[in-house]
């Protein structure tokens, strides 16, 4: 379970932005709606754990996460938290199992070859094992970058904006793949986007104003 | 994965600009290698050579020039001097042992050495196959002279007139090869002994005339008289006390008309004159340390603009703050370190080179040998890894992720 409570950020020198408290139960599937500019992106840094907030509380599977110490919650957010971003960002000098046994070693979990290539497998890029970023497409790169949210089995999984740079076709299975992956991991999934391609597959919403 | 593979991985992705910093480390090493290795082994090679020998009497002239020809065999005599003198200073109180030289020929640039048993016992010799020379014109020769000229005992040659060229062969009289000398790792190993009087004679058929007379098998008496017309090239001095260090050189150069030189001062001034040249290349090498220590520091400092991304994600992967650090430190380290040995390797690797094609035998370099003060080296290798990775190191350290990855 994933509670927000009475959070607000401010920036230096921006007035306040409060977030409304917000609970996410075990496995339920919510898109997280907002024009650019709303305090989109400052509330995942705050569920992700890379932002502390000036006040309230976050807590992830009962962990207050922001009384953790700085290593702890590094080490929180590798093993409970896996994130997706618009560009898949993989570390371009790592092959594409590397990038994911690093994701498993940065967590500080064992090295588990039969895990990525599952991962891998269930996203039907289990051929591209061995190449390099620079050799994949778009699309499998963002495959990719599932598979490396995934590899863990975190609790919680956030998108921030997964389609935006898609096409159409791309686009919608690359939301099939998140949501079959949330389910397939048991994983919470946020998906926070302002494309309305991606709204009607979702029952829960949480709107920034 | 540890960080080490993650940096490892990193450099490899642009091997080119990695290469280029290695190869400025390497320069920089190698240079430093040489030096060190070539003075170290010159000093050594100095210091050998005139280990048991205090002080030199020659002919009037430049010390060190006296130094270098009767100690390293490189330049020219200064002059002779007059036998019954240098007889004289011999029977000194002062003096434990005098060794006589006669110089003036050579064999294929070998120089041909007259002189008495006392250069056997003030250089230690041995022999390692035949024996040492006893009648005129037999020579004992030192290994490397048998090994390059590939002389063997009973073998026969001519020497020539001078210290080096091979023109004016002295075809009256031949050498004979009677003994090889075991190896000395000193200048002995490249000269050609044989008795003074073979070298007079060599010259002696070149005037034609009265030394004729003055041949063996003369008196006691004939031989003092003998002496008058007869010359040195220089007397090696061994000292019976440290005390003849005060009195002996001052009397030399006082009452005579002959000069002393000490082996050890003039080794050290030479030793100081070739240290600038040394020092000068040093400092270059240290100015191409410094330009490589900054071209690693820009080329991390450039590529961890790029890659800024890339380490934030790494912390929302779990990655703290420490292995970060970790991860851009030793990137530097890597490539110095590299660097640092492929200088030294290449150092030892050039010396040896230069070794193989040098031309005077007597100061042979070798790439062979380790040197405790290379360690020196590979700390300043990681010192400057440090140096030129520390800031790129702590600003990822520092690197604030939300900022980075909302500026996407």
């Amino acid at each position: 379970m994933i509670s927000l409570k009475s959070v607000s950020h401010s920036y230096a020198g921006q007035k306040d932005i409060g977030f409304s408290d917000w609970q996410i139960n075990d496995g339920e599937q919510w898109l997280l709606l907002g024009e650019s500019g709303s305090g989109k992106t400052t509330l995942l840094h705050i569920l992700t754990g890379i932002l502390k907030p000036k006040q309230g509380e976050v807590q992830i599977n009962n962990t207050s996460i922001y009384e953790l110490s700085a290593k702890d919650l590094d080490q929180f957010r590798g093993r409970n938290i896996g994130i997706i971003f618009q560009q898949p960002h993989l570390i371009k000098s790592l092959s594409i199992s590397e990038n994911l046994v690093l994701a498993q070693s940065f967590a500080k979990l064992p090295t588990d070859l039969k895990r990525v290539n599952e991962v891998l497998d269930s996203l039907g890029i289990e051929g591209k094992k061995s190449a390099y970023p620079d050799e994949l497409s778009q699309g499998q790169l963002q495959r990719v970058s599932i598979a490396r949210a995934v590899i863990n089995k975190p609790a919680l999984l956030i998108a921030d904006e997964p389609t935006s740079s898609l096409d159409d076709k791309n686009a919608a299975i690359v939301l099939e793949l998140l949501m079959q992956q949330s389910g397939a991991n048991q994983a919470t999934l946020v998906v926070a986007t302002h494309d309305k391609r991606v709204k009607d597959a979702f029952i829960n919403t949480y709107e920034l104003s | 994965m540890s960080p080490l593979k993650i940096s490892w991985k990193s450099l490899w992705s642009k091997p080119l600009s990695s290469a280029l910093n290695m190869m400025l480390i390497a320069f920089g090493t190698g240079i430093l290698t040489i030096l060190l290795l070539a003075s170290n082994q010159i000093a050594q090679k100095l210091d050998n050579n005139s280990k048991d020998i205090d002080l030199v009497v020659g002919a009037k002239g430049s010390p060190l020039q006296l130094i270098l020809s009767s100690i390293y065999y490189i330049d020219f005599p200064t002059g002779n001097i007059p036998l019954k003198e240098a007889k004289e200073l011999s029977r000194s109180p002062f003096v434990k042992r005098a060794v006589p030289l006669a110089l003036g020929d050579n064999y294929n640039g070998t120089r041909i050495v007259g002189t008495d048993s006392n250069f056997v016992a003030i250089y230690k010799l041995k022999v390692q196959t035949g024996k040492l020379w006893t009648k005129d014109f037999e020579t004992t020769i030192g290994a490397s002279v048998a090994e390059s000229q590939q002389l063997k005992v009973g073998d026969t040659f001519y020497g020539a007139h001078g210290l080096t060229s091979n023109s004016d062969v002295h075809k009256s009289h031949q050498y004979t090869v009677s003994g090889i000398l075991a190896p000395q790792g000193n200048v002995t190993d490249n000269l050609i002994l044989t008795n003074i009087a073979s070298v007079w004679k060599m010259h002696d058929d070149h005037e034609e005339g009265e030394a004729h007379e003055h041949k063996d098998g003369e008196s006691h008496h004939k031989e003092e008289h003998g002496d008058e017309g007869k010359e040195l090239t220089s007397l090696l001095i061994q000292y019976r006390s440290p005390m003849s260090v005060a009195i002996f050189p001052r009397m030399v150069n006082e009452t005579t008309n002959m000069q002393a030189a000490s082996p050890a001062q003039e080794s050290t001034r030479l030793f100081s004159l070739i240290g600038v040249g040394v020092e000068t290349l040093q400092w270059f090498a240290v100015l191409i340390m410094l330009i490589a220590a900054i071209s690693v520091f820009v080329n991390l400092y450039n590529s961890l603009k790029e890659r800024k991304y890339d380490l934030a994600i790494m912390r929302t992967l779990g990655a703290s703050r420490g292995k970060l650090f970790l991860i851009v430190i030793a990137e530097g380290i890597i490539l110095t370190l590299a660097g640092t040995l492929i200088g030294i390797a290449l150092g030892h690797l050039a010396l040896q080179f230069i070794g193989n094609y040098q031309e005077s035998s007597q100061a042979k370099l070798t790439g062979l040998v380790f040197l405790k003060d290379e360690i020196y080296l590979f700390v300043a290798g990681l010192a400057i890894g440090i140096f030129a990775a520390i800031i790129p190191a702590v600003q990822a350290y520092r690197s604030n992720i939300s900022r980075i990855l909302s500026k996407n």
